[in-house]
């Protein structure tokens, strides 16, 4: 089969059959935002709602799940897709803890770069300003991390690398709705056989929620350790 | 079921051999497995978490993921009176959250919780299908019907004066 012709944003855009739109578009240099795509994932988890594109006589769609088709007419920047985009980038911040100049993450922090590409100031959208502000205590039953729920997006990359290098997720969801968050295997004795220091959920995370520790920094040199 | 509290060592393990043997070692088989265990302890205490994942070739997180994903699963005791309040439609219009107030200032416990004592577990429940009977508080197996926060104190003395009574009873017996 032959590759698939297609327009992005008046581009033409050449792809093979059963990519997705998200990947076709960054490979011709055209930016969508996204936060949980992983190009190398089989399945993607189109959880962060933000590479929202609008297809020509279908209207708005997550382009890390849409396959590209001939002739497909796609426009990433519509003024209904950005509404889209701004709308999930708000609820992202709207229960996270924003206090990005002193986190450890400050200008490499995904979330925060995408800020200025959907048009969202980074403090507490005017939306969301009377909810409750209470912060949940870091998790730091894994001796290898720090979990920081308040910062955590959930957007399910730490438990793709996991798998892909375990086979199995030792960083897997807990709980349902707005408690949800992630759960660390902190078993200490099995620990040590089974979750052996990469470091790749931390190099993966794009937020600040997954720190290493000195153990695991020592172990991979690679890895940044903020205390 | 085992009324009430934790597991003595000895009888967790027996109890979850037999379950885990009866038990295919497919990962299709989670929650059927889980709900067996929360039959057997009455919740779902955190090493049998651990080896179910174990027998079904799943990692711990993965295991939990799923128990916590739904409400019927439950990672505390039961208390040997386990008191639900009903939070449906009808029992909440008629003051069922100042009832389920009441019940956590009078155990000191919040929802979800277990006194200290083991012996009173408070949980909020949606519909208990005696919906004329609201507000409906249920201990056990005894439905308690309009219930008022001003009769949550009253109930609760009645439960320990009848187990004070037993415990009597019992000693004269002996």
């Amino acid at each position: 089969m032959g590759l698939i012709q297609l327009t992005i944003d008046g581009r033409p855009v050449q792809a093979e059959p059963g990519t997705k739109i998200l990947k076709a578009a960054l490979d011709a240099g055209i930016f969508i935002p996204n936060l949980c795509y992983i190009p190398e994932a089989e399945l993607p988890f189109g959880g962060c709602r933000l590479c929202y594109v609008h297809v020509e006589g279908r209207g708005p769609v997550t382009s890390c799940t849409q396959p590209v088709r001939d002739g497909m007419v796609v426009y990433t920047q519509t003024s209904e897709v950005e509404r889209l985009r701004r709308t999930a980038y708000k609820l992202f911040i709207a229960y996270h803890h924003l206090d990005c100049k002193s986190c450890w993450k400050n200008k490499q922090c995904d979330l925060q770069k995408l800020a200025s590409k959907v048009k969202v100031k980074l403090k507490r959208p005017d939306d969301f300003r009377d909810l409750p502000t209470e912060w949940l205590p870091l998790d730091t039953s894994n001796p290898c991390l720090v979990y920081d729920p308040n910062r955590c997006i959930l957007c399910g990359k730490c438990v793709w690398v996991c798998t892909d290098k375990n086979g199995q997720p030792f960083i897997d969801f807990a709980y349902r709705g707005y408690a949800t968050r992630m759960r660390l295997l902190c078993d200490e004795p099995r620990l040590e056989a089974i979750c052996s220091p990469c470091g790749r959920c931390v190099r993966v995370c794009p937020t600040a929620a997954l720190q290493a520790t000195e153990k695991m920094a020592s172990a991979v040199p690679a890895v940044q350790c903020v205390e | 079921m085992e009324p009430y509290g934790t597991v003595d060592e000895a009888v967790f393990r027996e109890k979850m051999a037999l379950i885990l043997r009866e038990s295919e070692k497919d990962r299709s088989r989670v929650i059927p497995l889980l709900q067996q265990v929360q039959e057997t302890f009455g919740y779902l205490p955190p090493q049998a978490v651990a080896e179910v994942a174990a027998h079904l070739g799943m990692t711990e997180v993965q295991v939990f993921g799923v128990a916590s994903f739904y409400n019927h699963f439950r990672f505390t005791p039961l208390g040997k009176y386990p008191i639900q309040m009903c939070m449906g439609t009808a029992c909440h219009m008629v003051g069922g959250g100042l009832v389920l107030e009441a019940l956590e200032r009078s155990l000191e416990v919040p929802v979800g919780g277990i006194t200290e004592d083991g012996k009173y577990s408070l949980d909020r429940v949606a519909c208990v299908g005696c919906c004329s009977l609201a507000p409906v508080m249920v201990v056990g197996e005894k439905i308690h019907a309009k219930v008022s926060p001003a009769k949550v104190d009253e109930i609760l003395l009645h439960i320990k004066l009848a187990e004070e009574e037993a415990a009597g009873s019992e000693g004269k017996q002996a």
